[in-house]
């Protein structure tokens, strides 16, 4: 036996040894007592140590134990023979050890900054996400789900994949893409991944990163996923050299991203497939051996009919022909080619006294399997993003997976989510909100909403997730409105709502305008349609000067109401102070008695008949002093009946003109993102 | 010591104190006792964790990394592990990548400064250090100067971590400017285990107790006492002058009786580069110089050379000067001669036939005067292009570290030059026999050692002087040559005649 054979032979026994665990000395003696302390528990391994140590009743159990000093465990151990003295140190030596595999990580990371360019729909892209949960909200087609895939991919700890053209802006994957995240509130199980880890320095209030050490600015790694032209995604860190660090797997899993598949890939998250949620909660190796044995039973089973088995004897017979050493065939079962044959396995739930696959499950169900898993997942990591967080999901269901969100991440992570529901939206502060729009000259923007938007929100939360806001004066212009633009809409051929063009009410002057300077400080385009009163004049002079803005007001008119005493002849304001609103509530006798009232007279007579008495342009006026008084057209049902009025009978007054002036400004904020033949 | 009483004192270097000190003399397996601790925390840390050795030399580094196999730490020296921090840096701090320090970008002692600098106003990094690195072992610590202990000192207080100090206070011979570390004061005010065993003399018991006693004799600034000196030990006395620090010296009596004790595998050690140099050239045939992991020279030419590109005539007066810094036999006569062939028009040999071969090395730097073409021309030198009647290499390690270089278009030449020295040292083993400085051999171990200069002005009665001599006379294993000046002997030796003076006579105590 040559001295490598002799060596290989003596690692062999060693190992043996250490298996056996009583008669092992030396290092292999310390793996066993170790290995079953581990496994065990310092309280039921005591037994075996006993038997080892001389026990002292003057010193606890005599027993070395965690905490011990050094000194403490020497006087322990005294007296004991060498190999006892060897084990009861290497017990002691696990100590920090077992102290540290106790340790649950103290802080979590956090995404300072996002840049993304050229990464599918996203040409440019720079976003600073705030601690704590980061809703995304925006128009559909915007690039939400881009963005979170974007932050997934960087820090995914899967093996690199292999990018798709369509991860390319517009397929042209010659130019490449590039995602970069600058990392902050860095544990040291992060730190820890480099030996000498690259560091920038972050001030978070000027969103400034630097290349020079700070010790006043927060220490950020700066991350980046770049997909090459050969299709390829590299993950690497830059130095503040601006030198690229490979970035491998197991460093990228100590950020301790999880995500969470939306509903549609529940398919494969729920069952064993490689790497999916299922098999990271359970791990294989328990089921590797049971398929196995499960597909060998089943094969041993498998019969095929006569017929079949007849078949099968005519092929056996011509291979034979062929091939004379060929023995009977037969019909067996195979595991599928390419195929793990542990994602056979999936998560069941029984219902009913049958068993149904999750993944076939109703979607909300699907959706809540897959947080329960992800969450199970991530104790204690920091990171957490899911798309489409509603989906399938009742709004009641919607806002306890947030809540239970918020509990996950608790007060120092931070969770990037996607919605289009509005009850999520109204179960979010109004800082956690981040509207994606569309890009303007190419850079697409993110911006967090601001303060005054908190009304918009809770009043009407989906008006946060349309395309483009029309902040209106009051009710008035609400129900005004709404008819005289969808006529707009559908003379287009489309709608308000497939525009995402949401009327919202302003609750009047100078409270809209709360509502507006949030819009501003939001970075949004929206519309504005306002009185033209007396006061903030220069307020609203301003909205109209901005580019981002569709102003409208009602020309030579202070309000509706003055608007239609001037426009309209007497026999038309009798005829809408007729109409019944739109709860089908006839309103005229009321209205005609206010109206003979204002004369001192307790008739009943419409307009026409007092004009007779009192002239035109006073019955005009009164129409205007009580109609405002009164507020005859400031609730929902009975300014609505004023703008169908308005639309069917009297399209060419300045009201409705004032309106399509309007309509015409909104449509222009939004021209290049509506199909050419509305916008036509 | 027991075997019992060891394994505890290795129970507690791998035990859980943050702070300790191994302090043991020269022999005593200091790097043993680091290998073995090494071996035993690896297994107890937590995945992802692993012991850092810090060394000073690479040679130190592959030396461990050749006993530990198997990757149970990580080795580096401090210098790599402040490079590594300085390079992460080097765009804001306007240094080259990759750095230079050969060309003071930064230099090697500003180096260390700045990876300090680094790590306190990024505290992080050291963190992340601390804790990837839970345990950190320091070899040679009293070599250690202000700023690498604070780099040490930085990592270890960033996290909880377990730092062992391996060191002893008579071999700190590198404080060249008085900021080392004080091992000797640590020791007397941290855990300190002192380890008892001279492993090296564990087949030689005379030569082991001659240098435990002469360990303690320095130690208490007593001279050695070499009036009945075991057999191991010889002592011989010589007239004539101990040469200046920068003269190779000719000393005929004691170059002829250091020449009698070269029998076998002997290392002679001096003070100064020159006395080596010029001992290896009297006495051929007993060794070769060894410079160590110096590669200044070298790296001199060089810059000389990248200096001259464009310029044929100094070219050529630079390959001149290499063959004769690095080489004997070339003459002035030659010289003067190849300075009249090259020409600024090019190489005209005219009558002097015999520099033919050397004008065709001439002629290719003329056509291509560049850095790369200088370095094939070194190689056809060394490959006997030459033509030069008896010149032969004396310091290969210099001329053979140029010749090794191929630069390809793009490459900075220096830091090519620094790599092929580290590339070096990485694969040299201890000489066996030779020519080299006490400073170069400390951390070797030699069969035989042959001290030829042991003079007064050389070593005086001052600690730098006895750590020096302690270093010296702790590396063989077997036998041991003092030959000391008559008419300088060093205070720190007492032997026989030493007050005698007059005519000197050789004592062989044998």
């Amino acid at each position: 036996m040559g001295r490598n054979g002799l060596r290989a032979h003596c690692r062999r026994t060693g190992r043996a040894e250490a298996d056996g665990g009583n008669r092992a000395t030396g290092r292999s003696g310390q793996a066993g007592t170790l290995d079953t302390i581990r496994a065990k528990g310092w309280a039921t391994a005591q037994p075996l140590l006993e038997h080892r140590f001389a026990v002292d009743p003057e010193d606890g159990d005599g027993l070395p134990a965690p905490g011990d000093t050094l000194d403490a465990v020497r006087r322990k151990v005294a007296g004991l023979p060498l190999e006892d003295l060897i084990r009861a140190f290497a017990v002691r030596h696990e100590l920090p050890r077992l102290a540290t595999g106790a340790r649950r990580r103290t802080s979590r990371v956090q995404i300072r900054r996002v840049k993304i360019e050229r990464y599918r729909g996203i040409e440019k892209l720079v976003w600073c996400p705030t601690p704590g949960l980061n809703c995304l909200i925006g128009p559909g087609d915007v690039g939400k789900s881009t963005v979170l895939d974007a932050i997934a991919t960087v820090l995914s700890p899967a093996p690199s994949r292999v990018a798709s053209e369509h991860d390319y802006l517009g397929g042209d994957v010659a130019k490449g893409f590039k995602i970069e995240l600058l990392i902050g509130k860095l544990d040291e199980e992060v730190l820890s991944a480099w030996s000498a880890a690259p560091l920038w320095t972050w001030w978070g209030e000027k969103n400034k990163v630097q290349a020079e050490p700070d010790p006043d600015g927060e220490a950020v790694l700066c991350l980046r996923a770049q997909g090459t032209d050969d299709l390829e995604i590299a993950h690497v860190a830059i130095d503040p050299s601006q030198g690229e660090v490979p970035l491998s797997p197991s460093k990228r899993q100590k950020f301790g991203l999880s995500t969470m598949g939306s509903a549609g890939t529940a398919y494969r998250e729920l069952r064993m497939s490689r790497g999916s949620l299922l098999s990271r909660n359970i791990g294989a190796e328990q089921l590797r051996g049971l398929i196995t044995e499960a597909v060998q039973a089943t094969r041993e089973q498998f019969t095929p009919s006569k017929e079949v088995e007849g078949r099968v004897g005519e092929l056996s017979a011509a291979l034979r022909a062929i091939a004379p050493g060929t023995g009977d065939l037969d019909l067996a079962m195979l595991s599928p080619r390419g195929q793990n044959l542990l994602g056979m396995i999936g998560l069941f739930a029984s219902s009913k006294e049958a068993l149904v696959p999750l993944a076939n499950a109703g979607l909300g169900t699907q959706q809540l399997a897959l947080f329960t898993l992800a969450r199970l997942l991530i104790a204690g990591s920091p990171l957490f993003v899911i798309d489409e967080i509603e989906s399938g999901l009742e709004p009641f269901r919607q806002r306890d997976l947030i809540a239970r969100i918020r509990g996950t991440i608790e007060s120092d992570g931070q969770a990037f989510i996607t919605t289009h529901s509005p009850a999520a939206v109204g179960e979010m502060a109004i800082e956690e909100l981040h509207r994606l729009d569309p890009p303007s000259g190419g850079a697409s923007c993110i911006s967090a909403l601001a303060d005054g938007l908190e009304t918009v929100r809770r009043s009407d939360p989906e008006a946060l997730l349309c395309r483009v806001l029309a902040v209106v004066e009051g009710q008035t212009e609400l129900g005004l409105l709404r008819p005289l633009l969808e006529r707009e809409a559908e003379d287009i051929g489309t709608t308000l709502g497939a525009l995402g063009v949401r009327l919202v009410d302003g609750s009047g002057q100078p409270k809209v305008f709360k509502v507006t300077n949030a819009l501003i400080k939001a970075n949004q385009r929206f519309g504005a349609f306002l009185d033209d009163e007396a006061e903030h004049k220069g307020k609203r002079a301003a909205l109209g000067q901005l580019e981002r803005v569709a102003f409208g007001t009602y020309s030579d008119a202070r309000c509706l109401e003055d608007a239609l005493s001037m426009q309209l002849a007497v026999e038309d304001l009798d005829r809408l102070i007729a109409i019944p609103a739109s709860d089908g509530r006839d309103h005229s006798d009321a209205r005609y008695h206010q109206v003979n009232d204002s004369f001192g007279a307790q008739s009943r007579k419409t307009l026409v008949e007092l004009a007779a008495d009192h002239g035109h342009g006073r019955c005009r006026e009164l129409f205007r002093e009580v109609a405002n008084k009164r507020s005859w057209f400031k609730a929902p049902e009975t300014s609505i009946v004023v703008g169908e009025f308005l639309r069917d009978h009297h399209s060419d007054i300045q009201i409705v003109r004032d309106a399509e002036h309007f309509w015409a400004s909104l449509m222009s904020l939004i021209a290049n993102e509506i199909p050419r033949e509305f916008a036509g | 010591m027991t075997d019992l009483e060891l394994e505890a004192l290795r129970e507690r270097i791998a035990g859980p104190e943050p702070l300790l000190l191994i302090e043991a003399p020269a022999g005593y397996g200091k790097t043993h006792e680091a290998v073995l601790a090494a071996q035993r925390i690896a297994p107890t840390l937590t995945e992802g964790r692993t012991v850092l050795f810090l060394t000073h030399t690479n040679g130190a580094r592959e030396a461990f990394n050749h006993r530990l196999k198997g990757g149970a730490a990580v080795m580096k020296t401090i210098h790599a592990l402040a490079a590594e921090l300085v390079e992460l840096y080097s765009a804001p701090l306007g240094l080259p990548k990759p750095l230079d320090p050969f060309h003071g970008q930064p230099s090697f002692s500003n180096m260390i400064t700045l990876a300090v600098k680094i790590l306190q106003r990024r505290p992080e990094i050291a963190l992340g250090l601390a804790v990837r690195h839970p345990v950190v072992l320091v070899d040679e610590y009293q070599d250690c100067d202000e700023s690498q202990h604070q780099l040490v000192q930085l990592v270890a207080d960033a996290a909880p971590t377990r730092l062992r100090l391996f060191g002893d206070d008579l071999q700190a011979i590198f404080d060249w400017d008085g900021t080392a570390v004080d091992f000797g004061s640590m020791v007397a005010t941290h855990p300190t285990i002192h380890l008892t065993t001279p492993w090296r003399w564990r087949k030689h018991d005379a030569m082991r107790e001659f240098v435990v006693e002469a360990r303690r004799a320095l130690a208490a600034g007593e001279p050695i006492d070499l009036t009945n000196p075991p057999s191991c030990v010889t002592v011989q006395r010589w007239a004539g002058q101990v040469p200046g620090p920068k003269q190779e010296g000719h000393a005929f009596e004691c170059i002829s009786a250091l020449g009698a004790c070269l029998d076998g595998d002997t290392v002679v050690l001096t003070h100064h580069n020159s006395h080596a140099l010029g001992l290896r050239k009297k006495l051929p045939g007993r060794g070769g110089y060894h410079e160590g992991a110096d590669h200044e020279p070298a790296r001199i030419l060089l810059d000389q050379v990248i200096e001259a590109e464009g310029e044929f005539q100094i070219l050529v007066g630079l390959l001149v000067s290499a063959m004769e810094q690095w080489g004997q036999g070339m003459t002035k006569t030659y010289r003067d001669q190849v300075a009249e062939i090259c020409t600024s028009e090019g190489v005209d040999v005219g009558t002097k036939k015999k520099i033919i071969p050397f004008s065709r090395i001439c002629e290719q730097l003329f056509s291509e005067p560049t850095v790369t073409q200088w370095l094939r021309c070194l190689r056809q030198v060394l490959n006997g292009g030459h033509g030069i009647e008896g010149w032969k290499v004396v310091r290969g390690d210099q001329i053979y570290l140029l010749a090794r270089l191929r630069p390809r278009p793009d490459d900075n030449v220096g830091v090519l030059l620094h790599g092929e020295a580290r590339a070096r040292d990485a694969v040299r083993t201890a000489p066996r026999k030779g020519f080299m400085v006490i400073h170069k051999a400390k951390g070797l171990e030699f069969d035989a050692v042959a001290l030829p200069y042991c003079a007064g002005a050389l070593f005086k009665n001052d600690l730098p002087s006895r750590r020096r001599m302690y270093v010296a006379i702790s590396r063989p294993q077997r036998q041991l040559h003092f030959l000391i000046p008559a008419d300088d002997p060093t205070p720190l030796l007492r032997a026989v005649g030493h007050s005698g003076g007059g005519r000197a006579s050789v004592n062989t105590f044998a």
